[in-house]
């Protein structure tokens, strides 16, 4: 089953991708994805079933509490899952119609970097800490266009400029413990749109960063994707981040989509009881003191799935239907989805007084 | 880059001097009275002693004595003399090409077996050729030096006749034997360093960062893995180098080579305190230099050290 459609749209720019874009054949589709580690405690399936669909310059935001997948979907989708142990037991990832798990690697591996490329949590320790930042982001010219050293390095200090590094041409040559966080994550930035690609996953991109910091880099990273029209996968856990950014949502859910929608029908009628739990646990700026509402309990484990609704455990309205019939994610409204036996009921429930 | 070599070419001084004045105080831990040593069996007049002691310095405060000493090994090359009236330089000129030898093949085995051992078992890890340097890599960790000597003696000089066992007389091929066996230790050691950095290093963010900006896995592995790992180990094989001069000693024993190692022995057993101070004194300089390069050398591998 598809993930939502976008059902709002923020600028007229956007307007237009949208109605290419709906027409036009999806950059992405991830298609009943299926992912386990086989570990010696058991298989945990970090993924199962996941379904979602990525258009030229749309964002598509992720959310989900840890350990829910998300960074696994992505590395699934990048390609660069630890295999062993990890292993995709099923499923299709659709990138311009054609299928990535059934390419020949070496034609997969040219996609990366290239038309699909990443940047992940923890810029420090994702970029190699003993060789040049010019040099790392340079890389990318020589093995993908071919460039020579000095013309990737030019190229290099242009990326580094397009990002906000001040004085690139002299701090190409520094090192990466060299720089500010802020800063750190600009390079990885820098390196990962480098050549232009269709598809940009960020695994996180601001959480290891200072708040100020994480504003500046979430709005470069919105306006080089307008700029680029790049398919923008943003992975969060904070649903505040996503209000400014995304156009869609899907949140997830032990390996599941529970509930996916465009961004506004979310927060303004969100159907599933675990993404209301987690609109709930925003904490709020106005009341610097309120306490952070988590959702009480844990995520199942993986290798050890409930036979029903995988939320049930936590779930407020859990009836016996939820601990042994599995809600198939279906569309409750037009361009939203839901994984919840009674998912009409809730958002009936909260329009009714208004 | 400039301040860090400054700052290690300023800690130089003061270790050479402790160093070299830690040796120098063997002169007067040796047992027996040197000046006895030197007249044998022979009966010596008060007289005779004291031109002596004046020849050697040795009514000097022990600071000044030292001083004299390190002063004219630095102008003059002058390590003292033995017994026999013989320059130590000479001695030490003879047989210094020995010991670098046999320290150069030994040095050699550890840094190609050792690195190449350790690479093909954090590539395969858990496979076959893993699991047969993580058990041959522990058996030589755990042998002593001097067992594993004798036993390539009898294994592969005695029984199987393919090396010679004793002596520097057939040039390069009388040097592998002592070579592997000095450098048993310092392999296993190396191998098992870099297979647990390269491990880590494969499985490091940045490795997934390279594999994640669609390189080759040659490139991932030799550019990103493979450089960060062998960091560790360079400082590693440059330490054991210095250190190795101090295993000359049983091994040029064992093997009758004519080297430094194996005059220390003998001077020792002789009581001639001058030749071991000398070629001790030559070893800690030679151990403290190594360390030095090796240090300068970390430093331009690694640019974290650098900037500190
Ligand atoms: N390398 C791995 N080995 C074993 N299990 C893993 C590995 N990576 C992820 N997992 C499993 O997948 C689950 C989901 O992880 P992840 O996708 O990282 O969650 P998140 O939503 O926080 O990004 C984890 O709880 C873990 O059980
Ligand atoms: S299906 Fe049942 S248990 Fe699951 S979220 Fe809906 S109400 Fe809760
Ligand atoms: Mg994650």
């Amino acid at each position: 089953m598809d993930a939502a459609q976008p059902t709002s749209r923020k600028s007229p720019a956007k307007d237009e991708t949208m109605t290419s874009s709906s027409t036009a054949e999806p950059l992405l589709e991830v298609r009943d994805l299926q992912v386990e580690f086989r570990t010696k405690a058991g298989t945990a399936q970090a993924v199962n079933g996941l379904n979602v669909t990525l258009h030229a310059g749309e964002t598509l935001a992720i959310l989900g509490e840890s350990g829910s997948g998300k960074s696994v979907t992505a590395q699934a989708i990048m390609g660069i899952l630890d295999m062993p142990p990890g292993h995709i037991a099923g499923g299709e990832i659709r990138y311009r119609g054609e299928d990535l798990l059934q390419m020949p690697a070496e034609r997969r591996r040219r996609l990366r970097g290239m038309s699909i490329s990443m940047i992940f949590q923890d810029a420090l320790s994702s970029l190699n800490p003993v060789l040049p930042v010019g040099w790392q982001i340079g890389e990318m010219f020589r093995v993908h266009r071919g460039m020579k050293r000095r013309e990737a390095r030019q190229k290099a200090v242009e990326m580094m400029e397009r990002v906000g590094i001040p004085a690139a041409e002299k701090r190409a040559g520094d090192f990466p413990h060299q720089f500010s966080g802020g800063m750190r994550q600009r390079i990885m930035i820098a390196m990962a749109i480098a050549l232009d690609p269709d598809v940009l996953i960020a695994d996180e991109p601001t959480t290891a960063l200072d708040v100020t910091v994480q504003a500046q880099v979430m709005r470069l990273l919105k306006q080089l994707q307008e700029e680029f029209n790049m398919g923008l996968i943003l992975i969060t856990h904070d649903l505040g981040v996503v209000a400014d950014v995304a156009d869609k949502i899907a949140v997830m859910y032990a390996g599941r989509v529970m509930e996916a929608s465009g961004v506004y029908s979310i927060y303004s009628s969100a159907a599933h009881p675990y993404t209301r739990g987690l609109l709930a646990s925003i904490p709020r700026v106005d009341g610097a003191d309120e306490r952070l509402d988590a959702i009480p309990g844990l995520p199942p484990a993986l290798t050890d799935m409930p036979p029903g609704c995988p939320f049930s455990p936590r779930c407020a309205f859990a009836t016996d239907r939820c601990r042994t019939e599995r809600p198939e994610l279906r569309e409750i409204a037009e361009g939203h989805t839901a994984a919840c036996h009674y998912a009409e009921d809730f958002i009936t429930a909260e329009e009714d007084p208004a | 880059m400039t301040r860090y070599i400054i700052r290690r070419l300023l800690q130089f001084v003061p270790v050479v001097i402790i160093a070299t004045l830690i040796v120098y105080a063997l002169n007067f831990l040796m047992p027996g009275d040197p000046i006895r040593a030197l007249a044998g069996d022979r009966p010596m007049s008060e007289a005779a002693m004291e031109t002596i002691r004046e020849e050697y310095n040795l009514n000097d405060p022990f600071l000044v004595q030292y001083g004299k000493y390190v002063w004219g090994i630095i102008t003059a090359g002058d390590f003292g003399s033995t017994f026999s009236g013989r320059p130590l330089s000479d001695i030490i000129a003879q047989r210094l090409p020995t010991t670098l030898m046999l320290a150069a093949v030994t040095f050699s085995i550890q840094a190609v077996i050792g690195i190449i051992a350790g690479i093909l078992a954090g590539l395969y890890k858990d496979r076959f050729i893993d699991r047969l340097v993580q058990v041959t890599t522990v058996i030589m960790v755990a042998l002593p030096t001097l067992v594993i000597g004798f036993l390539l003696q009898l294994i592969f000089g005695l029984n199987l006749d393919w090396f010679p066992i004793a002596g520097t007389r057939d040039g390069l091929v009388s040097y592998i034997l002592p070579g592997i066996a000095l450098a048993a230790v310092s392999t296993g050691m190396a191998a098992r360093m870099v297979r647990g950095e390269l491990v880590d290093a494969l499985q490091s963010d940045y490795v997934r960062t390279a594999t994640a900006k669609g390189l080759s896995r040659q490139r991932v592995v030799l550019r990103h893995g493979l450089r960060n790992s062998l960091i560790p180990v360079v400082t590693f094989l440059g330490a054991d180098l210095a250190t190795l001069l101090g295993g000359t000693m049983v091994i040029e024993t064992v093997f009758n080579i004519p080297g430094l190692g194996a005059m220390i022995v003998d001077s020792i057993k002789g009581q001639e305190g001058t030749v071991v101070v000398g070629i001790v004194t030559l070893f800690v300089l030679f151990f403290v230099t190594i360390n030095l390069i090796v240090d300068l050398l970390y430093a331009l591998l690694d640019p974290r050290i650098r900037y500190e």
